[in-house]
């Protein structure tokens, strides 16, 4: 398997030549009011479980992630293989930086893989609900949406999931639509102060 | 704007989901009469107050729930999980 | 004589001067001044034009309520018509100008309407749809664009809106509309509690009519009261400049927030407006009330304002309307305007229709120099351009009116009551009550969640407004926190004694006298309306306009829906008023679009080849939310009826290749997944093989076809369902709706790919080649690969291998093969192949091209299964199993559905070569052109199968046996042209298959 994924090529954005560091609007003395990068992940499989085996498909969604325990209803729980967020009823997103091998589920679950199917833009700073607030209608008050939430809800009419971690929001797009979100956040994040920055400096700044 | 409070997401504005009609119609088995399936496809009433519907959270979990909804004051007075198991899974 | 600023007052900032324009000429005035506020004090007293008889208009109010100074602001694509002078924040750089009008508001031609009034009463305009008496319609048509140039308010902008709007939403525990003293309190009592708040203020202003007011609040000095209460109040979320217009279900409120506006140099970035969609928990309604004037003559002459907006001028803004002023009331409101006038050195006359008025107010006014005529009423206004005088009477217990003199006053100022502003409740149909001692409309009983208080709720003592507001956010925290609270009583009150008055006539006298000043309704017109039987108050307003102006009746409402009740003989409570519709001051249209305009207006999706393509000289099309590449220019001049023909013809001989990343992808999944299929689609998938795919066909319940496409079995539990391009979404939530509604029991999951997948098709007799030399590892040959095979392989790009899944299936009719690999590596593959398929003299194709091969193969799309089309009418009728129910397979037995003479599948020709038909168009029998014919055409396309001919598909009744020896018509009712067609079988290109197994 190893071998096999050092033939790959690298894998291409959805946002390829749309992603160089830049600021939109006013940045005021206190730095950007959003700070917005894409920090794209290695797999992101679906965990889906049977109603009356829903204890042991949280076990394997746990194994899969290396947490105690899979994250209940609207909860997200960053592991040290992966993140798991409980998007649905019945299903489990396993997301991580580093590939993941299909998991065996011994017809506990299914398992699908859609690392290719979404993308993961980051949003932080100070003004960060305030951009959402412009896209959705959920609530994002600290107290309703604060680090663990996850949600899916409706921007610009399609289904985006996005999770609360520390002072982070991370909205979990489909391919397709990524670059269309991607310009939506900028045009309207300007009136916030906008920096566009990359993910790798980001992360080095963490 | 009506606010359906999904059982999975919270509550949320009717815009996130689809209407899927009434619940209350039970579908015949797929070799039952023409009479039973023209019944469950075209016969519908239109009660005043008090009704349930099928709502699909189509921006959301992607469930489809029955929500109680008074067709005379748009109020929506509760809403559950459709898939049975599954409702009884999460309890 | 003209209004002037007071040499000191108001909450104007003096040291701060705005210099702005009024028709081209050069203003000021000051920080904190309205336009109204500083026109006065420059003494300009003319400001607009009526709406019909061009009468001159001056400022009538301090608010949203205003009836008479309508103008337009700014210019070219900016410009706005019918603001309200006393509502616009001044700022450095504002350009006013009067409308309405030529040459300008202060000399207008078109007042000579004013002499032609009886032409314009009321109906007037309906009554011209019966036609010009012993003329036509044609006449009409000429004289209606004459009245429309004549009868108007201002000219809006045709240009698009330069600006951008955002709709933000936001949730909270406690909303509060109207930042008055009521709306103060009860929103620094909802945050005491620890509640979450907003609160929106329509003015610039929090607190505006505390602004110079005297007195004391709760025992604190007025001013101070207000500084207080804002500081209390930083932690909430404060949204001055911010209109609520509507109240929804759900307690849903809209909210209008002005963000730009009143700024002279806006950052750019910012949004013109924002819409905000609140949901919360709890909505107060602190949104006051409005003064309603009473009617007598020529009572829209400038200088005529209501009561309270004379005073709102003298103490916020420091400006006076006149030197001198004739108050006139029914109620004890005007006294305190009376002594704030005297106070400010105007000579200050107050009459009271009331007989006896109470002595104590009585007695104060008098005391401070105040002039006061008990039982006296306004009759006429002298003037034409303004104010010069006040013809004045006595009346009676009767109400008659006996004129006794003539006051040289400059100004009038009227209060013939208050309405409190219930509008936002009555958005949630709750009718409004009439309040007999108040002598006003008050909301009915609200909805759990919304509450009134303050002069909203009848309360007009502030003292006792502020009280009860803190009792009512006390008592809707109590509640929000699941305790038990009783809500404050309400007790309406604060005005004194109201002795109900309407309008004052004088017997032998025409007067013409003003109910909605903005449409320029009068009270006779009211009365012909009741004579002509415009008995409910609906009809009334509809056939007079009364309220249909931008002021939607605030003032002039209940003035006319009275004298239509004193016309009628019955009571104001059993004419009712009319219904009160958000929203409550007009937003603009593009606040509601928010960001969902050009390019943003839906969002685009995009596949991963896209970028490649575009390099490849592809014009793209839209196919739903998806970009298509239409087809692909091989230089500046070629065209798309060069290039598709061309594209087509390249997957015929050699190869072609295509992008079929928007089919949509659906993973089903689980040990029930083949009986699922077997039951969804109308054909058999129980036993079919790993490894292998199947075309499919899915009904609806009602026996017609929903959608088609190949399911490929990926392994023992999982299938790989496509579904067509439009139809993706729709399908997915089908299947979910079955598992979840219908067949609980099933252990099946179902998730969309189509994001995950990116996909090509490879067509064309050198297909096979052209993939053996991408693929690293792999098999395609015909006895590893037979047709509707599916395989894993390794495509060799730049930089490695990429995991594909190919299936042999064909589209095009051609030996084909479709290919897909994760997105993310979907532009390698495009860019891998492309070079290859041109090597072996073929062709990337687009959607045209695509279109082309199909209607030559008689495949169906979109275009024929459009929800009215059964099995056998798509030529498909031999897929239907026998040996299983499915969806659908009862209800497409209906006699209907089944009759041989339903209109069928065909291909269409031509007679004579060269002549071309179209889509939509319409098959008629030679004999028999009209109507809806025996069918219509579908798609037509120029095709090289087919010698390079026109060629369509479509349907004709009974299908191409039936017509085999009979020409038809095709017949283009809007292009006017009808082509003699020879109907043929849509499956005749390589009608065995041969060159798509081969």
């Amino acid at each position: 398997m190893a071998e096999m994924l050092d033939l790959r090529p690298p894998v291409r954005s959805a946002l390829a030549g749309h992603l160089s560091p830049r600021t939109l609007g006013q940045i005021g003395a206190d730095g950007p009011g959003v700070r917005l990068y894409e920090h794209p992940f290695a797999s992101l499989w679906q965990i889906a479980a049977w109603p009356e085996r829903l204890g042991a498909a949280a076990a394997l969604a746990a194994d899969i992630a290396l947490v105690e325990a899979a994250p209940g209803p609207g909860r997200a729980i960053a592991g040290s293989r992966a993140t798991l967020l409980r998007v649905e009823p019945l299903k489990w997103l396993a997301v991580s930086d580093t590939p993941l091998a299909p998991p065996r589920t011994d017809g506990e679950a299914t398992v699908l893989d859609l690392s290719h199917a979404r993308t993961r833009l980051c949003l932080e700073g100070p003004a960060r609900r305030d951009l959402l607030a412009c896209l959705t209608a959920i609530d994002l008050r600290a107290r309703h949406f604060g680090h663990g939430r996850v949600a899916t809800t409706a921007i610009q009419g399609s289904a985006v999931t996005l999770a609360c971690f520390g002072e982070g929001v991370e909205l979990y797009v489909l391919r397709s639509f990524a670059l269309s979100l991607w310009q939506h956040l900028l045009d309207v994040g300007a009136q916030f102060g906008v920096d566009v920055v990359h993910q790798a400096e980001r992360r080095q700044a963490r | 704007m009506l606010r359906i409070p999904c059982p999975f997401c919270g509550l949320r504005d009717h815009t996130e989901f689809v209407y899927l009609g009434d619940a209350t119609i039970e579908y015949p088995p797929l070799d039952a009469s023409e009479e039973a399936w023209f019944e469950a496809v075209y016969l519908r009433k239109n009660p005043r107050g008090r009704h349930f519907e099928r709502w699909q959270h189509v921006h959301g979990c992607r469930a489809i729930l029955i929500v109680e909804r008074d067709t005379l004051t748009h109020e929506i007075l509760g809403a559950r999980l459709a898939h049975g198991p599954t409702a009884e899974a999460l309890a | 004589m003209t209004g002037y600023r007071l040499d000191e007052g108001g909450a104007i900032e003096r040291s701060e001067q705005r210099r702005f324009s009024w028709d081209g000429r050069a203003y000021h005035g000051f920080a904190g001044d309205t336009l109204a506020s500083a026109l006065m004090a420059s003494g300009e007293r003319i400001l607009a034009r009526g709406f019909k008889y061009h009468r001159p208009r001056g400022v009538m109010a301090a608010g949203p309520e205003e009836g008479g100074a309508l103008v337009t602001l700014g210019e070219g694509a900016r410009r706005e018509a019918n603001a309200k002078a006393s509502q616009i924040e001044l700022y450095d750089g504002l350009k006013a100008f009067g409308q309405n009008a030529y040459p300008n508001v202060r000399f207008d031609l078109g007042r000579v309407n004013d002499l032609l009034g009886a032409f314009f009463a009321a109906g007037f305009y309906y009554k011209t749809f019966f036609g010009i008496s012993g003329k036509g319609t044609w006449e009409w048509m000429q004289f209606e664009k004459i009245i429309r140039q004549a009868a108007g308010m201002g000219a809006a902008s045709t240009e698009p809106d330069p600006d951008a709007y955002d709709i933000v939403h936001a949730h909270c525990d406690v909303l509060v509309v109207g930042a008055g003293a009521a709306g103060l309190a009860a929103a620094e009592e909802a945050l005491a509690q620890g509640l979450d708040v907003i609160l929106a203020e329509q003015d610039f202003a929090l607190g505006p009519a505390l602004l110079g007011a005297e007195g004391a609040i709760e025992g604190e000095d007025t001013a101070a009261w207000r500084t207080t209460r804002l500081r209390a109040l930083s932690r909430a979320r404060i949204l001055p400049r911010t209109t609520a217009f509507g109240l929804y279900d759900g307690n849903v409120v809209g909210l209008y927030e002005k963000v730009t506006d009143h700024l002279a140099k806006p950052d750019p970035a910012l949004p013109r407006g924002r819409v905000h969609i609140v949901r919360p928990r709890s909505v107060i309604l602190a949104t006051g009330a409005i003064e309603r004037p009473f009617a007598f003559g020529d009572n829209d002459r400038p200088g005529v304002l209501l009561a309270s907006a004379v005073e709102t001028y003298l103490r916020r803004f420091g400006v006076a309307p006149a030197k001198s002023l004739a108050l006139t009331t029914n109620n004890d409101r005007a006294y305190d305007t009376a002594l704030t006038a005297a106070k400010a050195g105007l000579k200050t006359t107050l009459l009271d229709v009331r007989p006896v008025p109470p002595e104590e107010r009585l007695a104060t006014a008098k005391a401070a120099g105040v002039e006061v005529f008990t039982g006296h009423v306004p009759v006429r206004v002298k003037g034409r351009s303004g104010v010069e005088g006040l013809e004045i009477g006595t009346r009676n217990q009767a109400g008659e009116v006996t004129p006794t003199q003539t006051l040289y006053r400059e100004a009038v100022g009227v209060s013939g009551g208050f309405s409190p502003a219930i509008h936002l409740v009555s958005h949630r149909g709750v009718k409004p009550v009439w309040h007999e001692e108040m002598a006003c409309f008050l909301a009915g009983t609200p909805p759990e969640g919304i509450t009134l208080t303050g002069a909203a709720a009848g309360i007009f003592e502030r003292e006792a407004a502020v009280a009860h507001a803190r009792a009512v956010s006390e008592a809707e925290g109590q509640r929000l926190k699941g305790r038990r609270a009783e809500p404050p009583r309400t007790r309406p009150g604060g005005l004194g004694r109201i002795e109900p008055l309407w309008e004052v006539r004088v017997k032998g006298r025409k007067l013409k006298s003003f109910v909605d000043p903005q449409h320029d309704v009068t009270t006779d017109d009211i009365r012909q309306a009741a004579a002509e039987g415009y008995a409910s108050v609906e009809h009334m307003k509809r056939y007079t306009t009364l309220g249909m102006a931008t002021d939607q009746g605030k003032t002039g409402g209940v003035v006319g829906l009275a004298l239509l009740a004193e016309a009628l003989g019955q009571s104001v409570e059993a004419t009712g008023i009319t219904t009160f519709r958000p929203p409550y001051t007009p937003v603009p249209i593009g606040a509601f679009a928010g960001r969902a305009r050009a390019a943003h207006w839906r969002p685009t999706r995009r596949t991963p080849m896209m970028e490649a393509q575009a390099e490849r000289g592809a014009h793209f099309t839209d196919a739903g939310l998806w970009k298509r590449a239409w087809w692909f220019a091989t230089g500046p001049a070629d065209t798309l009826e060069a290039a598709y023909p061309r594209e087509a013809a390249a997957v015929r001989n050699t190869v072609g290749l295509v992008d079929v990343t928007t089919l949509g992808k659906i993973a089903v999944q689980g040990p029930d997944a083949g009986e699922f299929l077997n039951r969804v689609y109308v054909n058999g998938f129980a036993k079919l093989p790993i490894g292998r795919c199947r075309y499919g066909v899915m009904l609806r319940d009602d026996g017609l076809v929903f959608d088609d496409g190949v399911t490929w079995r990926l392994s023992e539990n999982e299938y790989l369902m496509t579904a067509t391009t439009a139809h993706a979404g729709a399908v997915l939530a089908w299947l979910e709706e079955l598992l979840q509604t219908r067949w609980p029991e099933l252990r099946v999951h179902v998730a969309s790919t189509t994001d995950q997948w990116a996909g090509v098709a490879l067509a064309g007799p050198r297909a096979r080649t052209v993939l053996e030399k991408a693929m690293a590892e792999g098999d395609v040959s015909d006895a590893a690969l037979p047709f509707m095979g599916l395989t894993r392989a390794e495509i060799a790009v730049e930089g490695g291998h990429i995991p594909a899944l190919i299936a042999r299936i064909s589209f095009s009719g051609e030996r084909a093969f479709e290919i897909y690999v994760p997105s993310g590596w979907g532009d390698a593959l495009w860019r891998r192949l492309t070079p290859l398929v041109e090597r072996e003299g073929g062709a990337a194709y687009g959607l045209e091209a695509l279109g082309t091969l199909r209607i030559e193969k008689g495949h169906v799309t979109g275009a024929e299964l459009d929800g009215r089309t059964t099995l056998e009418d798509a030529g498909l009728g031999r897929m239907a199993s026998t040996k299983k129910p499915f969806i659908g397979a009862v209800l497409r037995q209906r006699p209907a559905l089944t009759e041989a003479e339903r209109p069928r599948l065909a291909h269409f020709e031509p007679v004579t070569e060269g002549e071309r038909f179209y889509t939509g168009a319409i098959v008629c029998h030679p004999e028999r052109i009209e109507g809806h014919g025996l069918g219509w055409i579908t798609g037509v396309t120029l095709s090289p199968a087919f010698e390079g001919r026109w060629l369509g598909i479509g349907f004709v009744a009974g299908g191409h046996t039936a017509w085999a020896d009979t020409e038809l018509i095709v017949a283009d009712p809007v292009r006017g042209q009808n082509t003699r067609v020879r109907v043929c079988d849509p499956h005749r290109y390589d009608p065995k298959g041969e060159r798509m197994h081969g």
